[in-house]
């Protein structure tokens, strides 16, 4: 994945470029905990892809004279108490939780990209405005704020993911901001400006490119956070509506007749910390990979 | 600057953000769709009264609106919400009308705070030997085992740890301790517990950090070429200076176990703020809900403001600005 996600946007990449991409993925490969976790990230894309086409049941149907069944060969994972297959509803919730992590996390990335941007470049009011706003977003627990807003707008994929992304952006516009105030007076922007490239040009081109392995990192480690925010919503009762499967409502549900059927908890609870642990062995892994220097 | 102004400076900022939490809040669930009457307990029997006396249902609605002052415009509904916020006035929730909301939270709130409290107090306890540990072990197999466990530590939310552990002492070691309710200082243990482990993954990694970083500073080389012996030098030169960074860590820490609080409290089923903030939303008994909200922010906000004194007051080289 880091090798694909790189920009590689001129067909003619200079050998220099491609050989800084193969030596990070020489330092990535070292680390067997994040290429573990790159295979368990790979696999879950896939499922998250392909799963409802090979689920052996609809996430709806309901098989009543098996309700709460333990693992059998027929459902392989056991049945919750209106008799939904379980294997088949965490099939289905992997493709949930794919939008929610992948579209929450990009909402947020993009806000805190384009906030940072011109916090960092326009310094000033704009600055003083944008950061008043991170300190804002910083001050509380954003949960709540999810809440409020999912009460808002319904419990929907839509307004789910709008409500965790439009709250996770503060970080990224932080990081940002100060990537870019660490370059915008340096000499390749003070060139740039020299020769007459526009603010939106220098940004593009110069500032964008510079800070993108910065981003990478953290955009990495925001995706195990949002999955969180998001099952975080089911425990409390606000997450998905319940016909549609996610790891959250299959956790809570799990919660309140755990001493009875434990085996509703193990398989959800199981393959949701295992993919929060690969995303974030990912994350760390590409940390390492792509800032040797580390920290970011 | 002054430690007074620098209060009065924090303390008219959290004022500014509370309002502007409570104004948002109340405006986002005052237009949300469905009011209390429409998903309530309240909605089944008022059903049944609106086929027999349509009328009487939208008076009984105007009184309801009249009682909480719903009538009013909204503008003046946020600024005496906030007015009485700060005097912690909550008024009654919609569920409780007989109960005031403070009454509620009189009862709710130590008990979260126990929780958060505790959980942060066990992982500074734990987190500090792993992480002093782990630096002075630094690139063994120690120290990798070490990072790699608080890092998956700090990735699996606190309400799957708590979900392992009630599997763990529900089922297989039962009796050992109590995996729900309220009562006995047992009680506290797993969901402290569970809240912790979180807290000693992030305080293990700055640990670690923060000292290797302190002990590569020269003075701790010049105590070395002193003849210092080797545990003075790690606990009176690196680590006093490595902890005061610690710190700083703790008051994002903090906000993040309150959020971590209201969960685990649902599984192992703890009347804390959690089981009173689960039914409010989904009930929309926004008085209850928005109160909690507010009191919970309010409680970060005064614990970060308690942290960023005792940095300063723990490091003079920190200026309060």
């Amino acid at each position: 994945m880091a090798v694909a996600s790189m920009p590689t946007s001129s067909a003619t990449a200079s050998p220099r470029r491609r050989s800084q991409l193969g030596m990070a993925w020489r330092r990535y490969r070292r680390n067997w905990l994040a290429v573990a976790g790159l295979v368990w990230v790979i696999l879950f894309l896939i499922i998250g892809i392909i799963g409802p086409w090979i689920a052996p049941y609809s996430y709806q149907a309901t098989d009543f004279l098996n309700a709460n069944q333990g693992p059998t060969w027929q459902h392989i994972f056991g049945t919750d108490n209106l008799g939904h297959d379980m294997f088949s509803e965490i099939l289905w919730s992997v493709q949930n939780a794919l939008e929610i992590a992948f579209g929450a996390t990009l909402i947020s990335f993009v806000v805190g990209v384009i906030l940072g941007l011109w916090a960092g470049l326009k310094g000033g009011a704009a600055d003083m405005f944008v950061m008043r706003l991170v300190d804002f977003m910083f001050a509380f627990p954003t949960f709540f704020m999810d809440l409020i807003l999912v009460t808002k707008f319904g419990r929907g994929m839509g307004p789910i993911l709008f409500a965790i992304g439009i709250t996770g952006w503060a970080g990224y516009a932080r990081l940002i901001r100060s990537l870019v105030l660490g370059m915008r007076n340096g000499e390749m922007v003070e060139a740039a400006t020299a020769l007459g490239a526009t603010q939106w040009h220098i940004m593009r081109r110069y500032l964008f490119p510079n800070v993108m392995n910065s981003m990478l990192v953290a955009l990495a480690f925001g995706i195990p956070g949002d999955l969180t925010v998001m099952a975080g919503l089911s425990v409390v009762g606000m997450g998905l509506r319940p016909p549609l499967p996610s790891f959250g409502n299959m956790i809570a549900a799990a919660g309140g007749n755990m001493l009875g059927y434990p085996w509703l908890m193990y398989f959800p609870a199981g393959i949701f910390a295992i993919t929060l642990l690969a995303f974030l062995f990912v994350a760390d892994g590409l940390q390492e990979a792509l800032n040797p220097k580390g920290g970011f | 600057m002054g430690i007074l102004k620098y209060l009065v400076k924090r303390i008219i900022s959290i004022i500014i953000t509370t309002s502007a939490i409570i104004a948002v809040g109340y405006t986002l669930m005052n237009l949300a769709p469905g009011s209390f009457f429409s998903s309530s307990t309240i909605a089944a029997q008022m059903g049944q009264l609106a086929v027999t006396d349509p009328k009487l249902v939208q008076e009984y609605e105007h009184m309801f609106e009249a009682r909480y002052g719903l009538n009013q415009p909204l503008w003046e509904q946020i600024l005496k919400y906030i007015w009485h916020s700060f005097t912690f006035n909550f008024g009654n929730s919609f569920e409780n009308p007989s109960t005031p909301i403070m009454t509620q939270l009189h009862t709710a709130f130590p008990i979260s705070f126990e929780l958060a409290l505790g959980a942060v107090v066990l992982a500074i306890l734990i987190g500090i030997p792993l992480g002093v540990v782990a630096a002075l072990k630094r690139n063994t197999w120690v120290d990798q085992f070490l990072t790699t466990i608080s890092l998956a530590g700090q990735a699996v939310p606190a309400f799957v740890i708590a979900a392992i552990l009630v599997l763990l002492f529900g089922v297989w070691w039962q009796g050992v301790l109590p995996v729900n309710g309220w009562g006995q200082w047992q009680d506290a243990i797993l969901p402290i517990v569970a809240l912790g482990i979180g807290n000693i993954g992030s305080i293990t990694r700055y640990m670690r950090g923060s000292l290797i970083e302190a002990l590569r500073q020269d003075h701790i080389r010049t105590a070395e070429a002193k003849g210092v012996r080797f545990w003075p030098i790690v606990i009176k030169h690196a680590m006093r200076n490595s902890m005061t960074a610690l710190i700083t860590v703790i008051g994002p820490m903090f906000a993040f176990t309150v959020v971590g609080t209201i969960w685990v409290e649902q599984i192992f089923s703890i009347p804390g703020m959690g089981s009173l903030m689960a039914p409010a939303f989904q009930s929309d008994d926004f008085p209850l809900a928005m109160s909690e909200i507010y009191i919970l922010c309010l409680l970060v906000m005064l614990m970060n403001l308690v942290v960023d004194l005792g940095y300063a007051f723990f490091d003079p080289r920190v200026k309060l600005e």
